[in-house]
């Protein structure tokens, strides 16, 4: 397992610095930073003019406009916050396969690297940032803060997990529901293999209450198109007792046709709960990834 | 099953190579630590099923080609068709059908051939003998006709059987089936091979079969299972073609007797049964072989016409008239039909009747038989009676006096002669013919005691008097009495009465008559069978004409070669009115004509039945004057001589010597079972090289032999299925089957098929899941 300052190499360090993370909707934020806030106050970034209303504080009036167009205006601005990210990662034991494609990099590796990328991103814009590991439950959890000394503390959580037992994303996000008492980001860096239906539902729940939602689905190539040809011995790396004898070549096509179904659902269930979902390979550099996702986010707002 | 080469059979271990590349396989597996498990298990339980499925089967194919192949190599017997004792010599009896419809074209893979259907039944038959090969033995029955084993009544091995073939002449009248399978069987029963086997070849005809009942063909199925060794049957039929034919056969079935000088009307039937009509056609009518005139007849498709002739022959003796059609596209034996007439000067009859004890009685008897049996010579008008009669009282009749008359009739007698039964016992079994009248009660006792106790010769008993009182009745109504029921008469002297205008019977009303009562036979009172062999026996009486109310007037039983006529009434007008109507005469001398001649003697046969000729006086001065001392000897011995300075021609120009069987005082000759339809002449005079004397004989053919329609398949295999036999279509087909009888069958050939389908099978199946996995 690397050490946290392995988990960030100096190509990633430097793209890291010039990423910024803007979050696409509005959270609660301690600290004034670089993300919107709902609440209008005396920020400096306006945002609109209405009419006046017998009320209205007399100070927010807009006297230049009134000199202009001798009616009352009240002038409305949007106060900046910081952001509140919450990184969940899965260390189940199905993170723990390796591809040949990748370089000896488990998914469960990819995930804490793809972590700390966002971690020290975050981080560095002033935002607050905490960390979950969880398999079937809950592992370990850093509550999110925003000073520079934190990012050690959000390294060391991921550089001490491990990968093994089985999945529960569903058990473990309704366990953190009320661990994240504000609005904020929550970033699910997993496999997902386990009951989309359930995920969603209880993605749900975080979307209801003004949550962004961003999943990275970590996949190895070889699992998305299942290379093998042999007569193979598959075996559970979450409950090493299970072990399935198949021949590969004849079951690939079902298996494949059962990989798309799985994706579609997944992505369709995201696109419905507007939770942006983005799937990566452990072949794949994280800050690539990340890098991807950002572009490809500041596109669309 | 059996095994030619057993020891290749172990090359099934074979298939255990599948299942060890299959178990090595399984062994070096690639095992992967994966975390996608439930997607593996998700796809495995949709593939699992078909993957097994496929597997398995390409498993078991792969298993199947070397069992398959091995078990090719090691030449499997399958010995269910094995039959008991197949490996046994056996005996084969042969029903080869030779009549003349086996001289149809046969068909040969549809197509006519040159050949005749028996020629080409002759060529399967020796290739069957000869595949069968030696150790086999062969009865060969050539059933056309009747069923004759022509190798000497037992059974000869393939060499000897093929030269039999070659004598097989065909052109024989119509088969009996029944009679042919019975004597199959009898046949199979005197063989000695422990196994057995009746081929039956023929062509099938409908019309030979459609007379055999189911029951009939079930009880022979039945016989031949129930023999000790049972025969395998074997129905081999003969293609031929089934086209046109035109037969010609004549409509009367009995030998015509007429005087010198009388003429006589033949009609003859022509049937087409082609599909095509046929425009005049000319029809040669001949007689005894000189031809008389032509005919020209139009026939339409599927029907018949006749044709009629009125002859007359001015010499004593046998004749031929014969009808010729000119068919030459089909089968020529049904293309004539010949009609034998026998021109007779004139009979001798005696009439034994006692004249002088009653006058006036027996002077109208006499008058009447007198009449009715010689009309001319009684109505002092010209013309010449076939009938000569004479008179002799019961005192003055002798054995030998009885021998020069061809019938004798017994009427009213007083004087009775004890010795007169004896006298007329022999004579009616050498072939005379009685007529019995009865007269009072004296004489109705003596015959119910002297001819119809012992070895009785009379019909029936003479029973108690029926009497119809007063002519005219109370009311001057005219008592009509009783007359005869209205009937169609079968006995050839009575056909003439079934038309009208010959004459009415029941126009005559009896009176007075006597009761005719069964024979009591409390000893054998059949006459005993003399030593010649079977002419001598006697049938169970018939009644020939019977009253309304149901008592026989008109009685016949033959006897031997004789027949004897009871009346139940007098011949008297006191009795009945019979002898004052116009059908009285034609009565009295068809009964007398017909018995004399259609009875003992068979000029006109239908083909298998026996000719019986009668010697003439000539005939017997020729075997009397040319036959040596100890042939004479002998005759006296044994009642047999063979006639040598006669023979009997037949149809084929086949020349035979005949025997001679003397009995009861009278030469005869058996010609036995006619085979070939046509005019047998049996010649005899001083040399064998200019034969002067002739009797036309006839043997008639059975008008359905004609029908060359064949039977229906169905019908076929139904009659295989009554007989327990089975049908094969040719030589090789018998052969092959005898062979699975013998040895069972290899099975090699089909096992090699299914190693080839196989092996096309495992490539489909890999090519399908290459595709599926592509």
């Amino acid at each position: 397992m690397p050490t946290p300052s392995q988990l960030l190499d100096v190509r990633d360090r430097e793209r890291v610095a010039k990423l910024q993370l803007l979050a696409r909707e509005v959270v609660d934020g301690l600290t004034v930073g670089m993300h919107s806030s709902p609440h209008k106050g005396f920020s400096i970034e306006f945002k609109e003019h209405r009419p006046y209303v017998r009320g209205d504080e007399v100070r927010s009036l807009d006297w230049k406009l009134y000199a202009k167009t001798d009616r009352l205006y009240i002038r409305q601005y949007e106060e900046e916050t910081n952001l509140r990210c919450i990184l969940l990662v899965d260390q189940s034991g199905s993170m723990a396969y390796a591809g040949s494609r990748s370089a000896g990099v488990s998914k469960h590796e990819f995930s804490v690297r793809l972590a700390a990328c966002l971690a020290t991103m975050l981080i560095g814009q002033q935002d607050a940032v905490g960390a979950v590991t969880f398999d079937t439950s809950v592992r370990r959890f850093v509550p999110a803060r925003s000073k520079p000394t934190h990012l050690h503390n959000l390294l060391e959580c991921f550089a001490s997990s491990r990968a093994g037992g089985e999945t529960s994303l569903a058990s473990v996000l309704t366990e953190m529901h009320p661990k994240l008492d504000r609005r904020g980001l929550l970033v699910l860096i997993s496999d997902c293999f386990d009951d989309v239906t359930s995920l969603l539902k209880t993605l749900t729940f975080f979307r209801h209450a003004r949550n962004e939602v961003l999943l990275f689905q970590v996949s190895d190539q070889d699992e998305l198109d299942f290379p093998f040809r042999d007569k193979t011995q598959f075996r559970s790396l979450e409950q090493p007792a299970r072990n399935r004898l198949v021949d590969a070549k004849r079951l690939r096509d079902d298996y494949l046709e059962k990989v798309t179904a799985f994706k579609n659902e997944l992505s369709a269930g995201c696109a419905r709960l507007h939770v942006d979902l983005v799937p990566c390979t452990t072949d794949q550099s994280p800050s690539q990834v990340l890098s991807s996702y950002l572009g490809a986010r500041g596109r669309a707002k | 099953m059996t095994f030619l080469n057993v020891s290749l059979a172990a090359g099934t271990a074979a298939c255990l190579i599948p299942l060890i590349i299959h178990l090595l396989s399984r062994s070096r597996l690639k095992v992967i630590d994966w975390g996608a498990m439930h997607w593996i298990e998700s796809a495995v339980e949709t593939n699992a099923r078909r993957i097994q499925w496929h597997s398995l089967l390409l498993l078991l194919v792969r298993c199947m080609i070397p069992i398959t192949l091995a078990l090719c190599l090691a030449r499997p017997v399958l010995t269910v068709w094995k039959s008991p004792g197949s490996q046994d010599r056996a005996n084969v009896v042969w029903l080869v059908d030779d009549s003349y419809s086996m001289h149809a074209p046969a068909l040969v893979d549809g197509q006519a051939s040159s050949r005749t259907g028996l020629e080409q039944s002759l060529t399967e038959i020796r290739k069957i003998i000869t595949g069968m090969g030696a150790g086999t033995q062969h009865s060969i029955f050539t059933i056309g006709a009747a069923p004759v084993n022509i190798t000497g009544g037992g059974s000869v091995d393939w060499p000897a059987a093929s030269g039999f073939l070659n004598s097989i002449p065909g052109g024989a009248g119509a088969c009996r089936m029944v009679d042919s399978l019975s004597a199959a069987a009898t046949a199979n029963g005197q063989a000695n091979q422990p196994r057995r086997l009746i081929v039956l070849v023929s062509d099938f005809q409908q019309s030979q079969w459609e007379d055999v009942l189911d029951s009939t063909l079930l009880t022979i199925g039945e016989r031949y299972k129930s023999m000790p060794i049972a025969p395998q049957v074997v129905l081999l039929p003969m293609s031929t073609q089934a086209a046109g034919n035109l037969s010609v056969a004549c409509m009367s079935q009995e030998t015509a007797v007429i005087g010198v000088g009388q003429s006589i009307d033949i009609t003859t039937s022509i049937r087409n049964h082609s599909s095509s009509v046929i425009t005049k056609l000319p029809v040669a009518i001949s007689a005894d072989h000189q031809e008389l005139s032509t005919k020209f007849v139009d026939i339409d498709r599927q029907s018949q016409t006749q044709v009629s002739v009125s002859c007359q022959f001015d010499s004593v003796g046998s004749h031929v008239v014969s009808f010729k059609v000119a068919d030459a596209a089909s089968i020529r034996a049904d293309d004539a039909a010949h009609f034998p007439v026998r021109v007779v000067d004139q009979i001798k009859v005696l009439v034994i009747a006692d004249q002088l004890s009653s006058p006036a009685k027996g002077a109208i008897e006499e008058e009447y038989l007198r009449f009715a049996l010689a009309p001319f010579a009684s109505g002092r008008t010209a013309g010449r009676d076939l009938v000569q009669v004479s008179f002799l009282e019961p005192s003055s009749v002798s054995s030998e006096a009885l021998e020069p008359f061809t019938a004798v009739l017994l009427g009213d007698m007083t004087n009775l002669n004890p010795a007169l039964a004896d006298w007329l016992r022999p004579y009616v079994v050498g072939g005379g013919t009685l007529l019995i009248f009865p007269g009072d009660q004296q004489q109705v006792a003596w015959c119910n005691s002297q001819l119809g106790s012992d070895n009785a010769i009379l019909p029936f008993r003479f029973g108690a008097p029926t009497t119809v009182e007063n002519k005219i009745g109370p009311a001057n109504e005219i008592n009509l009495g009783q007359r005869v029921s209205r009937q169609i008469y079968s006995h050839p002297a009575l056909g003439l009465f079934n038309e009208r205008e010959n004459g009415d019977l029941t126009s005559a009303e009896f009176f007075r008559w006597l009761r005719l009562e069964p024979l009591v036979t409390t000893t054998d009172s059949s006459p005993k069978r003399s030593a010649t062999g079977t002419m001598n026996s006697a049938s169970p009486p018939t009644v020939l004409v019977s009253l309304d109310n149901g008592d026989p007037l008109i009685t016949e039983r033959k006897i031997g070669h004789g027949t004897v006529i009871q009346f139940a009434c007098e011949l008297n007008d006191q009795s009945s009115n019979l002898v004052s109507r116009p059908m009285f005469l034609p009565l009295i001398q068809q009964l007398v004509l017909v018995s004399t001649f259609s009875v003992a003697e068979a000029h006109r046969v239908e083909t298998g039945q026996d000719f019986v000729v009668r010697l003439s006086d000539v005939a017997r001065q020729e075997i009397n004057s040319k036959t040596t001392t100890a042939k004479k000897n002998e005759t006296t011995k044994s009642g047999r001589v063979t006639f040598h300075n006669a023979v009997i021609v037949t149809p084929t120009g086949l020349r035979q010597h005949l025997d001679i069987i003397r009995e009861a005082s009278a030469d005869w000759i058996k010609y036995p079972a006619a085979r070939v339809p046509g005019v047998y002449t049996f010649e005899f005079g001083s040399t064998a090289a200019s034969a002067t004397k002739v009797e036309y004989l006839v043997a008639a053919n059975v008008p359905d032999e004609s029908n060359l329609e064949r039977l229906p398949r169905e019908r076929l295999e139904k009659i295989a299925e009554l007989l327990g036999a089975e049908v094969v279509s040719t030589a090789s087909e018998f052969l092959q089957t005898e062979r699975q009888r013998r040895n069972g069958k290899e099975i090699w050939p089909y096992l090699l098929i299914l190693v080839v389908v196989l092996l096309f099978t495992e490539l489909i199946i890999q090519q399908r899941q290459a595709r599926t996995t592509a």
